[in-house]
């Protein structure tokens, strides 16, 4: 049930970020934990590309 | 182009727009459950991928590709020698070599698959889809509630998602998102999760952040699971690391004593591992999650004294 709640939403969202790629995105105070992980994802990938 | 793109898509993609992975990390492949002595085929960090337990119920992982004419070999069977492909019938072992070419004809050489090192741990299959000579097992994630089913019984699936895997993970990491999507589940009351006190702390792979959210009412999940009626104290802690599988854990102290609830999301330590990440079309980005969920109440005696020295620190 769960699950299937967050399923819902991130499919629609990526549906819509597909249909309409170009309007801004903001941020927000929530968003700091998830921006770290993104960093961290950018700099372990940087990091495997470099060696 | 590129920066737009991998928000459009909810992935990181290089310039020509292929999928980026961190490649060098333990994904769950499968649940051990779902390895039999029939092929798996599936697709992890866009790559094809065959699964298959040998005759000695060792698990083993190949490239999803013969050799000889480039068939899916999850399209053929194992054997006691290993897996056959369907097309022509030549056999791989677990290390990817040819074995056998049917009619007696010798093996030429150079017959042999790409391999990737697996690990059966906790009722998880792991995969190291990096380069191999890395593949580091203390790395590896210990979970062994799923080895105790009287005291944790659990259940667990897969969920395939039409969503980038970078989406799933800004899921995860921002649970102000509970009490809205979740306002009848797990979540509940939107502002006691929206003024939640957090704390974000880089980790050397990844991001850890906690989250506390005291003097609660507890999200109607758990009222129905196991009838709290008290106010409680919601700690939940957040794990990243690496940043490719997150770990959610969600505790509950009542009258001083650490008490875990449940959730066919989580309980205490329980693990929402968001993995393998399926991508069956460039333009179109696919996830698998896999989850596991434990509707089970503990008490503090079973929990890791680590863990419940640490939830008794509540801020």
């Amino acid at each position: 049930m769960t699950f299937e709640q967050d399923k819902a939403v991130l499919e629609a969202q990526q549906a819509r970020l597909l249909e309409l790629p170009d309007g801004p995105l903001v941020e927000i105070h929530g968003d700091a934990a998830r921006i770290h992980a993104r960093r961290a994802i950018d700099r372990l990938i940087a990091n495997e590309q470099a060696r | 182009m590129s920066e737009r793109l991998k928000i459009v898509r909810g992935q990181k993609i290089d310039s020509e727009g292929t999928p980026m992975f961190v490649r060098n990390a333990w994904y769950i492949a499968a649940w051990s459950d779902e390895v039999a002595q029939v092929p798996l085929g599936r697709r992890i960090l866009d790559e094809p991928v065959v699964l298959f337990r040998d005759s000695s119920g060792a698990i083993a992982a190949l490239q999803d590709r013969c050799c000889h004419r480039g068939a899916p070999l999850s399209l053929g069977e194992v054997v006691p020698r290993g897996i056959q492909c369907g097309y022509h019938g030549l056999v791989f072992d677990s290390a990817g070599q040819c074995v056998l070419v049917p009619g007696g004809h010798k093996v030429p050489p150079g017959a042999q698959v790409r391999t990737y090192p697996v690990v059966e741990r906790d009722a998880f299959v792991w995969i190291w889809m990096g380069k191999p000579e890395q593949a580091d097992r203390s790395l590896l994630i210990d979970f062994p509630y799923h080895n105790d089913s009287r005291n944790w019984p659990h259940q667990h699936t897969m969920m395939h998602l039409r969503s980038g895997y970078l989406l799933v993970l800004d899921n995860l990491m921002d649970l102000s998102h509970l009490g809205y999507v979740h306002k009848g589940t797990v979540g509940g009351d939107a502002t006691t999760h929206v003024e939640a006190r957090m704390r974000t702390m880089r980790t050397p792979n990844g991001v850890r952040f906690e989250r506390w959210m005291l003097d609660s009412v507890p999200p109607p999940t758990y009222v129905k699971a196991v009838g709290f009626k008290a106010t409680w104290i919601d700690g939940r802690r957040l794990n990243s690391s690496p940043p490719t599988r997150c770990s959610n854990g969600t505790a509950r102290l009542m009258r001083g004593q650490v008490r875990c609830a449940i959730g066919n999301t989580i309980a205490l330590a329980k693990t929402v591992s968001h993995s393998g990440y399926s991508t069956a079309s460039r333009l179109k980005p696919r996830t698998a999650a896999i989850i596991s969920g434990h509707p089970q109440m503990a008490t503090a005696r079973m929990i890791p004294a680590r863990l419940a020295s640490y939830l008794t620190k509540s801020p």
